[in-house]
């Protein structure tokens, strides 16, 4: 590795943020190349990839990663012919840079353990090597939509009226080998003062390199209302790097960067047939996305509008613990203004000096109203879209595919939800676990599928939207469908069904999360190896969530996933046992019920209510809780029904308190204790335990 | 001469000693919540400073009978390993020097309770201090709630 020794401790600190990045642009490398794969002509996402190579060529030769920096260079070298149109896409070419994104990950890998990198690239880089001289293509070659482009650059050009002393410079440029650009800049229309953006503009310019000339000049734009400005630029840069820094200015909503081909015998001008289009921005983007195959030729750079969102969006990184601090924070504020309201209460029960303390509970009413806003921005720092944790699987599937024939399409969708970040780091592996299932298990090879009717190509679709206070994940097939007949079989050879026990249809199904439960006749090297559901099943639950899981012989199996939105705080009910106050969180909470006790029926040792023709189990938490019962008769008990999917049960308690919001408090070593999922303080600074529906649903669940 | 500074404390009849080092502070007993379903020694969790820590009846836990609380009661909150929690005692007597010369081996069959708590006995005088390692108090309860 060579890593200079001197700057070792400075580029030290620097190590984070160059890995952060590098594995941010190795990811963009993955998810375009497949997306490539499916889009060859695509000149954006080409542009795309070579962007994301050659920034991580940059930034790991300051870091001194030698390696990494000559497996991206020729990484970089192959793009860049593809980007110049010398070479088709071919699925080869995909592989082998996808190999190449492996390859980093694993070098990214060491240099994140602070070891030398040792991981072989030669074999890479001659395969690319091989491919980028052999793989070459002649001019005339040309794919249409590349031809189409152009057409499009021809439209944006304009004729500069070019004085001698202009012409001279751009002549000289030509001649030092210096790029000609035209640069198209689009300011905000309703900006004021737009001459001094144009300035801006061209200062930034300046840094680049010559501006020759600029159209039309700054009187004119101040008077006449024009919001484009052409500036013709000789440069050495690249024109991505140029496009970029322009787009900061603010009020900027677009930027093109043209080849301007200034030719001496053609009055001046001529375009090129090589003219390069860069990507629009949202904002003058308003074209909707056409079905693939004909929309990436009409908006210019074919750019997916989710790509290009990814480019704008303005982030800082910051530390999660500075911003769980930040959270925790403004918990203790939360907690501390309501005991500020408590004491506001308390001051008019027995002061005198009414206005005085009026304008004191005012102030709290505005501070609370600031502490809910406050508190719901902090919470929304933690949310993270769950598109981060999905792009990982097109690249899982597609390689599945190529390994084993099978055809599939993954669907994704609602990648925007967003969820708490812990939420997302942790639902990774289940879902994983749950698509190499549908992958090796659910879809069909393509004969049979062909045989019993169905498109060759299987089809899997990744979804994640709101529903309610909780996040719904779903994954599903159209492949075969769970084999119920297998599962009773193995379930009455492991003994978890009873001889002559008839099972319905989904606790059958449900069957798969028991541990050690595989139906899988063969271990493969996709999955089946026996662990597998339940693990799945223990970590959602662990998320404070739920899953189900529904098939239909031939037609396919979905996994539902339910997840809580957030972790940290939450609204919820008070509800009282005796001296003991617990919080119900609200999400669960379906209704709550007075019901007359003469109506509790018991059943087989649970108690029982109907409640609109349909039957309710119920718990009573003084029992659960090693309360004694009441002392007084009553003939009505509060009923709290809460539920979580489909699943309902009605808690029997002695009184509501109200619903409030809660911050969520860790009980450490008491983790796991069944029946509680933690603890908060209230505003009396007493500590208040929060009930975990999920387990306490299930212990009557099973207990049935 | 090698030194410790202890932290020592009544329980009944008894006088125990903690490493000062151990514990972060001495509170009086604010109102602990029950944590339903916990281990017997778990008399329940109280609100430190915004923290949710759970506290250890010592009594319970070395199996004397329970005591009532006096104005003498007091919750010492340790930190071990990281983790922080609170034991309840009838009262803190004081802080003492010791040194490691006065520091005998637990006995073989220790004053009825269990031995893996106890680190040694230290002789002040007549006095007989029952030196305590904490280190392992809450790791009953994950076997407990297992074998429960």
């Amino acid at each position: 590795m060579g890593q200079d020794k001197n700057l070792g401790i400075e580029l030290d600190d620097f190590l984070e943020f160059y890995l952060l990045d590098s594995q941010e642009q190795v990811e963009k490398l993955g998810s375009g190349l497949l997306e490539l794969e499916k889009d060859t002509d695509n000149i954006a996402i080409i542009n795309e990839l070579f962007r994301s190579a050659h920034s991580l060529k940059g930034a790991s030769g300051t870091m001194g990663f030698t390696p990494i920096v000559e497996l991206t260079h020729a990484a970089e070298d192959l793009l860049e012919k593809l980007r110049q149109g010398k070479m088709a896409v071919t699925n080869e070419i995909i592989d082998v840079l996808l190999a190449v994104t492996d390859r980093l990950k694993l070098m990214l890998a060491q240099v994140e353990q602070k070891v030398p990198i040792t991981e072989e690239y030669n074999d890479l880089t001659s395969q690319m090597k091989a491919l980028s001289e052999t793989g070459a293509l002649t001019e005339s070659n040309f794919s249409p939509a590349r031809q189409d482009v152009v057409n499009q650059a021809e439209n944006l050009l304009i004729e500069f009226p070019l004085t001698f002393s202009e012409r001279q410079i751009l002549e000289e440029a030509q001649a030092a080998n210096k790029a000609i650009y035209q640069i198209n800049v689009t300011v905000a229309p309703d900006a004021l003062m737009k001459s001094v953006r144009a300035v801006m503009v061209m200062q930034r310019l300046e840094a680049y390199g010559t501006v020759v000339k600029m159209f039309p000049s700054l009187d004119e734009l101040d008077n006449n209302d024009q919001h484009k400005i052409h500036i013709l630029l000789t440069t050495m840069e690249l024109p991505e790097e140029i496009r970029a820094d322009i787009l900061e200015i603010s009020e900027i909503l677009d930027v093109k960067v043209l080849n301007y081909a200034y030719a001496v015998s053609q009055n001046g001008f001529a375009v090129e047939n090589k003219a390069e289009v860069q990507a629009e921005s949202p904002a003058t983007h308003n074209e909707p996305p056409k079905a693939a195959g004909q929309g990436k030729i009409n908006s210019p750079a074919g750019l997916e509008p989710g790509q290009i969102n990814k480019n704008k969006v303005h982030t800082i990184r910051v530390d999660t613990d500075r911003m769980d601090n930040l959270i925790n924070l403004v918990g203790e504020m939360v907690i501390t203004r309501t005991r500020l309201v408590k004491i506001g209460n308390d001051l008019k029960d027995t002061n005198q000096n009414v206005s005085l303390v009026n304008s004191l509970n005012d102030t709290n009413v505005y501070l609370g109203r600031l502490m809910s806003e406050l508190q719901e921005s902090v919470m929304r720092l933690r949310m993270v879209p769950i598109g981060t944790v999905f792009s990982r699987y097109p690249r899982l599937v597609r390689d599945f595919c190529r390994k084993s024939g099978k055809k599939i399409d993954l669907v994704i969708k609602g990648e925007e939800t967003e969820l708490d970040k812990t939420v997302i780091e942790m639902i990774g592996d289940p879902l994983t676990h749950i698509i190499r299932n549908s992958v090796d298990h659910g879809i069909e090879p393509p004969e049979q599928r062909l045989a019993v009717g169905k498109d060759k190509t299987g089809v899997i679709t990744l979804d994640a939207y709101h529903e309610g206070n909780h996040i719904a994940i779903i994954v599903s097939d159209d492949g075969a469908g769970l084999d119920l007949e297998k599962i009773r079989e193995k379930g009455r050879q492991n003994g978890l069904i009873a001889e002559n026990e008839e099972l319905s249809e989904r606790d059958l199904t449900n069957l798969i999360f028991h541990p050690g439960f595989s139906t899988a006749d063969k271990i493969t090297d996709i999955s089946g190896r026996g662990v597998g559901m339940d693990v799945v099943k223990k970590a959602i639950t662990n998320l404070g969530g739920l899953i189900d899981v529904q098939t239909k012989k031939g037609e396919g199996t979905s996994f539902i996933i339910r997840l809580p939105l957030t972790l940290a705080i939450i609204q919820a009910l008070l509800v009282e046992l005796g001296e003991e106050i617990y919080a119900v969180p609200l999400s669960s909470v379906v209704e709550t019920l007075l019901v007359n006790t003469k109506e509790i029926k018991t059943v087989g040792g649970l108690q029982m209510v109907q409640i609109r023709g349909n039957t309710l189990p119920l718990l009573s938490l003084r029992q659960k809780f090693d309360l004694p019962e009441r002392e007084e008769e009553v003939e009505e008990v509060y009923v709290v029904v809460v539920g979580l999917g489909d699943k309902n049960v009605g808690l029997i308690v002695d009184e509501l308190q109200g619903q409030q919001e809660i911050v969520i408090k860790s009980l450490g070593d008491l983790n796991g204790i069944p029946g509680i999922a933690g603890a908060t303080i209230l505003g009396d600074g007493k500590v208040t335990l929060i009930l975990d529906i999920g387990s306490l649903i299930q212990d009557v669940l099973i207990s049935r | 001469m090698q030194e410790e500074q202890m932290v020592t404390f009544s329980l009944g009849s008894e006088e125990f000693g903690v490493d000062i080092m151990k514990v972060q502070e001495i509170i009086r007993i604010p109102p602990i919540t029950r944590v339903p379903k916990a281990p017997d020694f778990i008399e329940g969790v109280i609100n430190l400073r915004g923290n949710v820590i759970p506290v250890v009846n010592l009594r319970v836990r070395f199996g004397m009978l329970p005591g009532e609380e006096t104005d003498l009661s007091r919750i010492i909150v340790l930190q071990i390993d990281n983790k922080i929690f609170g034991v309840r005692v009838d009262g803190v007597t004081e802080v003492m020097r010791l040194s490691s010369d006065s520091i005998e081996p637990p006995p073989p069959i220790a004053l009825g309770l269990d031995a893996s708590f106890i680190r040694g006995v230290g002789k002040i005088g007549d006095r007989l201090l029952i030196l305590l390692e904490l280190d392992k108090i809450m790791d009953g309860e994950l076997m407990n709630e297992e074998t429960a």
